[in-house]
């Protein structure tokens, strides 16, 4: 394509692409805010079980009308969704088949129904069938004026009843048996988010297809789950990364409408959740990993200065110089790691350089100074209140004094009344 | 037992049984409870401590039996009565915060869909500094300790203002200083003249903390105070292991796939 076709789409010069644009953008939000409370109430597999489960009913409603009318079909659709549901529901509360064996069941059953039922159409020679077999893997670019109008109002009631029952929604998913017990008609709900569920896939499925409709519902909650410890922030996020999906996909399937856009659309939102996976602001894996360093940087640095202390300690003196040798002959370090924690030190102004040797300055002697109190004051509270031999407290006083806080260290300090000596009767330093 | 004047009961359960997957998780259970008490439900694992408070909620379905609680139906009255389900029944992983847990202790009194008032805020602080969780308050529920986790619970059921208060194991995972700082709570609550049942594992400290007692192991082995209850008879039908007569009568039943229950 041209630059200009390019410009063009996303102008939204063309009347045709207005509609499957629109349409697609507002399909791919509503999926994902509804599908935010299939994600939190862990039934995002009950979504993918109904979207297989809605072709049967489209099917059978083009046979049974003769009609490629988009409501029609979406009525079809709903009827076998929600058959399905009550299916899987019925033999999980009547017989020792457990819920996850139910949805598969219910899936390969109402999905196999429904090919038989395609390929059945498709070679029947009705001339009116050309078509249905988007409703597989989707193309949204096959939306026109009359779907649009009908699935573009559908979704935006999708998202207004969200709204609506917003707070019925969170209750009934983060603690269902607190919601009985003030009195909330559980069942009610679930029967409406049922409901919700089943439309918004019912409505998915021409752009998207029922193989990968499932996709819509619940990788953007996951996605947005990364970015957020807020549920409406959760849902708003999730609803955006939809309609982001729905976007780009239209986009791919107007330009290439050969292809079908399911996958595209799954592609799509598949990189959003990668990439929120590695770098969501709330568990991403970037930032845990951006964590980790920071401490391990930070418990170098202090042990550094703490063999400093020490030093000066031994020498009496703790205005002397230090080779790099003469550090590494005191302590191991993984090679690379001392030069790392030298430079933070000095950034810190905690030691400075000559010529490649290093002194602590009055700051980084007072710094020195606290950590080797913190180490020696849990030896000493390990000792006398865990009654742990002095030669068993060294490792643990190691790991602890790096997160001691003032107030727990006011409290050691109380607790023992400001002791002179730790377990191996070396002087705890005070000012 | 005496029979308590109605208008003295918070709970009255009558010849109440309430089957799982045709096993007998409670058996004839038939007692009351008077207002005003701290009581402790006390009974081994599997002993349908958590079923019996489940089925006072409806929250579970009975076999055969009533309860009714000041008096009524339970749906009368659900205003009146703050349920604390088991700390493990829900996922801490949720995306919400203190706060808003907390709040939802209101959404009974004054349904789902009013809007959150100053007042309301003003409670659920006054909740929190009550079990000493007003600092957490902005906190994400997924960073809590387990006894955090508890006492955001015990605030939320604080919130809703309640007159009986049904808490499931609120003492599981809490610390032994943290077991004793909620009690205090407990007994402060119960002070101002309302009851509340709750589920305790520990014996000893039970002893100590509770006015009455429900000892339970499928049946009702004995209710009433520490000394009527606390007896070494009472002691070995709980927890001795000696009704397996009637374990293999379960059994029987279960497997046969006969009805608990005629009906």
């Amino acid at each position: 394509m041209t630059w200009q076709e390019f410009i063009d789409f996303f102008l939204l010069r063309d009347p045709n692409v207005r509609f499957v644009v629109l349409g697609s953008i507002l399909i791919g939000a509503s999926a994902a805010v509804v599908g935010c409370f299939l994600f939190l109430k862990k039934r995002a597999l009950v979504g993918d079980a109904i979207a297989h489960s809605v072709l049967p009913g489209v099917c059978l409603a083009f046979l049974f009308f003769n009609s490629k009318h988009p409501a029609v079909l979406l009525l079809g659709a709903i009827a076998t969704g929600w058959l399905s549901l009550l299916l899987i529901n019925w033999i999980t509360n009547h017989s020792k088949i457990k819920a996850d064996t139910a949805i598969g069941l219910a899936l390969s059953w109402f999905f196999g129904i429904g090919i038989l039922l395609l390929t059945a159409i498709q070679k029947s020679g009705n001339a009116a069938q050309s078509g249905l077999d988007k409703f597989l893997f989707g193309k949204a670019s096959s939306l026109v004026k009359d779907d649009v109008l009908l699935f573009g109002v559908v979704s935006v009631v999708l998202i207004i009843a969200v709204m609506i029952l917003f707070r019925p929604l969170k209750v009934i998913s983060f603690d269902r048996d607190f919601a009985i017990s003030k009195g909330i008609s559980v069942n009610t709900y679930e029967f409406i988010l049922s409901t919700l569920t089943v439309v918004a896939v019912a409505t998915g499925i021409q752009a998207v297809g029922v193989v990968l409709m499932a996709a819509l519902l619940i990788t953007p909650a996951a996605a947005a789950r990364f970015w957020t410890n807020k549920l409406w922030k959760m849902v708003l996020l999730a609803g955006i990364f939809g309609a982001v999906s729905g976007l780009l996909g239209s986009f791919v399937s107007y330009n290439i409408p050969k292809m079908p856009t399911g996958p595209w659309i799954v592609l799509i939102i598949s990189m959003i959740a990668i990439f929120s996976f590695l770098f969501g602001a709330k568990k991403g894996l970037v930032q845990r990993v951006i964590k980790q360093q920071k401490i391990s940087r930070k418990i170098l640095s202090e042990n550094l200065l703490k063999l400093f202390y020490q030093l000066g300690e031994r020498r009496n003196s703790f205005s002397d110089w230090y080779s790099i040798d003469e550090l590494t002959n005191e302590r191991f370090f993984v090679p690379g790691n001392l030069q790392m924690g030298l430079k933070v030190l000095q950034r810190k102004n905690f030691i400075q350089e000559n010529e490649y040797e290093y002194q602590l300055t009055n700051q980084g002697i007072e710094e020195g100074k606290r950590i080797t109190r913190l180490h020696r004051l849990w030896e000493m509270y390990l000792n006398q209140y865990l009654k742990i031999a002095p030669d068993h407290v060294h490792d643990d006083a190691e790991a602890i004094e790096h997160i001691i806080t003032p107030e727990i260290e006011q409290e050691l300090l109380e607790l023992m009344e400001h002791p002179e000596k730790d377990p191996h009767d070396s002087e705890i330093p005070y000012n | 037992m005496k029979e308590i004047p109605i208008e003295n009961q918070s709970i009255e359960v009558h010849d109440l049984t309430v089957v799982y997957d045709r096993k007998p998780a409670l058996w004839d259970i038939d007692f009351q409870i008077p207002k005003g008490k701290l009581i402790g439900v006390i009974g081994p694992n599997g002993s349908g401590k958590s079923t019996l408070i489940k089925s006072i909620m409806g929250i579970v379905d009975k076999s055969s039996g009533w309860v009714r609680v000041f008096g009524t139906d339970i749906e009368e009255v659900r205003h009146k009565v703050s349920y604390v389900p088991q700390r493990e029944s829900v996922d801490w992983d949720f995306p919400t915060n203190v706060m808003d847990v907390v709040l939802m202790g209101r959404y009974g009194r004054k349904g789902l869909f009013s809007r959150t008032t100053e007042e309301d805020k003003r409670i659920a602080k006054e909740s929190l500094e009550q079990v000493g969780m007003y600092e957490f308050k902005n906190r994400q529920i997924a960073q809590l300790s387990g006894g955090q986790q508890q006492r955001v619970f015990m605030a939320r059921a604080l919130a809703e203002q309640a007159e009986l208060y049904l808490m499931d194991e609120p003492f599981a995972g809490v610390d032994a200083a943290t077991e004793n700082s909620i009690f205090e709570v407990f007994q402060k609550v119960r002070d101002s003249g309302k009851t509340m049942l709750v589920i305790h594992h520990d014996l000893q400290s039970a002893a100590k903390y509770f006015d009455w007692i429900i000892l339970l192991n499928t049946h009702l082995v004995a209710y009433g105070t520490i000394e009527k209850v606390f007896t070494k008879e009472h002691m070995e039908e709980a927890y001795g292991g000696q009704l397996s007569v009637l374990s293999q009568v379960h059994e029987i039943l279960r497997q046969k796939e006969y009805p608990v229950r005629e009906k």
